[in-house]
């Protein structure tokens, strides 16, 4: 054992010795942990106390919390998607009998099931209101376009991760989901070919639930850990968004509780809809049978009633509607350059509430469209 | 004892150390669902294959013995008269060997280690201490179905 700087020996100081914990130790604090910089020529604990002793006006604190909030949901889906996948089989016979074992055989199956799907369900909701939170706060200015279009291509790469794990169950509803999915997204001009190539066909067989599967457990989720790599470190660069309110003066380590009782109520809201609201499986998929009321998630609901709606266009006009509003959304810091007036982001703003409005009332008309015919 | 603002320190320290006790009651919590969660559950208590189909009792003549493969655990159905079937694990009870019938002698040969078993799974001869392991079979409209 090395001795420390205090005289002690330590075992701190022998692994200290011998690698670089601050390094270690700044890597995984990029991800929200500590929103300071380690300084990683320092030892751990030197840099430790010095980024804990930084004034932090307010870390984890509303409407700062949604970021944190999904990050820490991520988390969990890691967790409890790992656990899954100790059951799951990614084959068409295999699949369903492999998810009831999970639901009726496992111990705390059920559990680690429900805790997964309402995470998953909080985790795009969440991220959905914080690009709208960003939108109506104006953060997308000059210096900020790196956080908006991560912001934007987090919801959508957390949607097709949603969207990917939707079938795995082989259940009835999930299939049928899925199906209903696959007509929007084979729509769309350039997007459709490129998920039709990913997930290697029209069917959905065995091969193409494996591709979902791999998608879903691997693709996905190293592409969203990518992204909160990059929004963090450009939040770090640029600072993180101003509050209205006058912030308290505290330390990061008061922070650090504020985080952990953000951590304690979303356990214990989690496990309360786990418990409360659970969504068992549907009875297995029979592809020779449609159920009547099949629709696709919520997220894609308004374009599948822009596209019924719009019938009479060609089928490739229709497909580049949604991905023309798609590019809009993620390009908006680029558009949106302040004049001298503001005139232009007052226009923004009225554009962005009708499309909320529009988006809000089409995925109505999707939601009913099952039912009139 | 109390710090110059007059604040109880001691106090203070039970009801942080408290907390924190009351936090480090959630990671046993945690390490026991999941490990509870990993224990896979063992094939007695997968009700989808407790139930196997053993072919037709007509295609089996009595007193014969039929091999029935099931996974890692191979049974026989013997048919002991007319409208009776029993089952017996095609296991040997020594070392994991998968047994033989011999029609001639109504017997069950371990070709590992030359035990034998009669028809209802007793040790005859040989190493094995413990007799074969016997599972209800019953007849469904001529199918044979063993229950494990």
């Amino acid at each position: 054992m090395e001795t420390n700087p205090e005289g002690k020996r330590s075992l701190l100081g022998w692994l200290e010795a011998r690698v670089n914990l601050t390094e270690i130790a700044s890597f995984l604090s990029v991800f929200g942990l500590l929103p300071a910089e380690l300084d990683s020529r320092k030892p751990l604990r030197a840099a430790l106390r010095e980024a804990m002793s930084q004034p932090l006006p307010s870390y984890a604190r509303w409407p700062r919390v949604l970021g944190i909030l999904s990050f820490l949901l991520f988390i969990f889906l890691v967790l409890t998607g790992t656990m899954l996948a100790f059951y799951y089989q990614p084959t068409a016979e295999q699949a369903y009998p492999s998810v009831t074992l999970i639901a009726r055989d496992v111990a705390f199956g059920t559990l680690i099931h429900q805790v997964h799907y309402w995470s998953a369900v909080l985790f795009l909701l969440f991220l959905g209101m914080r690009v709208i939170r960003f939108f109506f706060q104006g953060l997308y200015a000059r210096g900020r376009e790196i956080v908006w279009m991560v912001a934007v291509l987090t919801f959508v790469a957390a949607a097709l991760a949603d969207l990917t794990g939707r079938l795995l169950p082989y259940d009835a509803s999930g299939y049928w989901t899925t199906v209903r999915a696959r007509e929007v997204t084979d729509a769309l001009p350039i997007l459709g070919p490129i998920t039709s190539f990913l997930v290697g066909g029209v069917g959905l067989d065995s091969m193409v639930l494996t591709r979902y599967y791999v998608l879903h457990i691997a693709i996905f989720p190293i592409l969203l850990l990518m992204l909160f790599y990059f929004h963090f470190s450009s939040v770090r660069r640029v600072g993180m968004s101003r509050l209205d309110v006058a912030p308290a003066n505290r330390s990061l380590r008061v922070a650090m509780y504020d985080l952990l009782l953000l951590v304690i109520f979303m356990v214990g809201g989690l496990m309360t809809l786990a418990v409360l609201f659970p969504q068992p499986f549907d009875a297995m998929a029979n592809p020779l049978h449609t159920p009547p009321d099949s629709r696709p998630p919520w997220y894609l609901l308004a374009p599948l009633a822009l596209m019924e709606a719009l019938s009479f266009l060609p089928k490739f006009v229709r497909g580049l509607i949604p991905e023309v509003v798609l590019a809009v959304v993620l390009f908006l810091p680029f558009l949106d350059r302040e004049s001298g007036s503001g005139a232009r982001r007052r226009l923004f703003r009225i554009l962005g509430i009708a499309l909320l409005v529009i988006w809000g009332a089409l995925s109505w008309i999707g939601w009913f469209l099952e039912v009139r015919r | 004892m109390k710090d110059k603002e007059g604040t109880d320190l001691e106090r203070r320290g039970v009801l942080i150390w408290l907390s924190r006790g009351f936090l480090a009651l959630w990671a046993p919590a945690a390490a026991g669902v999941a490990t509870s969660f990993m224990k896979a559950p063992s094939a007695e208590h997968r009700p989808g294959e407790r139930a196997i189909h053993a072919g037709t009792l007509s295609s089996l003549p009595i007193g014969d013995a039929r091999f029935v493969h099931h996974g890692n655990d191979p049974v026989f159905v013997v048919r002991v008269s007319e409208a009776q079937v029993m089952a017996v694990s095609a296991i040997c009870t020594h070392m994991r060997c998968v047994l033989k019938w011999d029609k001639e002698t109504s017997t069950f040969q371990c070709p590992c280690h030359d035990g034998s078993f009669d028809r209802k799974g007793n040790v005859l001869s040989g190493p094995p201490k413990k007799p074969l392991p016997q599972f209800p079979a019953e007849v469904r409209a001529d199918e044979i179905v063993v229950h494990t």
